[in-house]
């Protein structure tokens, strides 16, 4: 499902930029509003967020959400994360933006 | 003949709990940009992926106004270190300039592992169409 999400990194030496998933495809990013759109499997996505990425449809990259995406949701995706690929210290936090 | 082994072959990967996907991207007129990773598979603990093909373009669509390096990168990264299995870097302002790659398949990632496409163009004014992806199948370890 497209997902948009924060953008990660600064795009300058080893740091590139990207979306803090561990998997997702067609990244499209805006760097000054610091958004992107990436194609993230549904596998890879709480049900919780599913519902709020439908209740808070985004149409483009520069438009803010109508509510900040809350913190208890960034939580519950990383630990989502987490346990589904089950590789120790490995940690993403995605936040839906 | 009697047979008295119990001893029974494993199964192939692709008869493991296989799942076959693509990570892609394709983006026509894309302004010049700094390094960004498009797309990105990572391995899951139990499972192994085999990449079965990684394909990367970038075609000159529009003159820029100072050209500068530009290209992809397809990078596997494992625990330890990483290797840009495709790399390209050119610097061309010739319309239609055409860059392409494929990997051979047979690459396996462990878990963990990824391999992640990237692009970049350090021009001033100008823009790329960029094709690129890949297909992967992964299985229970």
């Amino acid at each position: 499902m497209i997902i948009r999400v924060q953008l990660v990194g600064t795009g300058i030496g080893n740091d590139p930029y990207r979306v803090d998933l561990p998997t997702y495809s067609s990244v499209v990013t805006n760097e000054t509003t610091g958004r992107a759109f990436a194609d993230v499997p549904a596998s890879d996505v709480s049900p919780d967020v599913a519902a709020f990425v439908a209740a808070y449809p985004t149409v483009d990259l520069v438009t803010p959400l109508p509510v900040p995406f809350p913190a208890s949701l960034a939580s519950s995706w990383a630990e989502f994360l987490a346990r589904r690929y089950d590789l120790g210290e490995a940690r993403w936090h995605p936040v839906v933006f | 003949m009697k047979v008295s082994s119990f001893a029974v072959a494993r199964p192939a990967y692709y008869d493991r709990n296989a799942t076959s996907g693509t990570a892609v991207y394709s983006g026509s007129f894309i302004a010049p940009h700094a390094e960004t990773v498009r797309w990105t598979v990572t391995v899951a603990t139990g499972k192994k992926a085999n990449i079965e093909l990684t394909r990367m373009m970038a075609y000159r669509v529009t003159v820029a106004t100072v050209a500068a390096t530009a290209g992809y990168v397809a990078r596997i990264t494992t625990a330890s270190s990483y290797m840009d299995i495709l790399y390209e870097a050119h610097i061309s302002n010739v319309l239609g300039y055409e860059a392409k790659d494929l990997a051979p398949a047979g690459v396996t990632l462990y878990a963990g592992e990824t391999l992640d496409g990237r692009t970049y163009d350090g021009s001033t004014g100008g823009a790329y169409n960029y094709l690129t992806g890949c297909k992967y199948t992964t299985f229970d370890a």
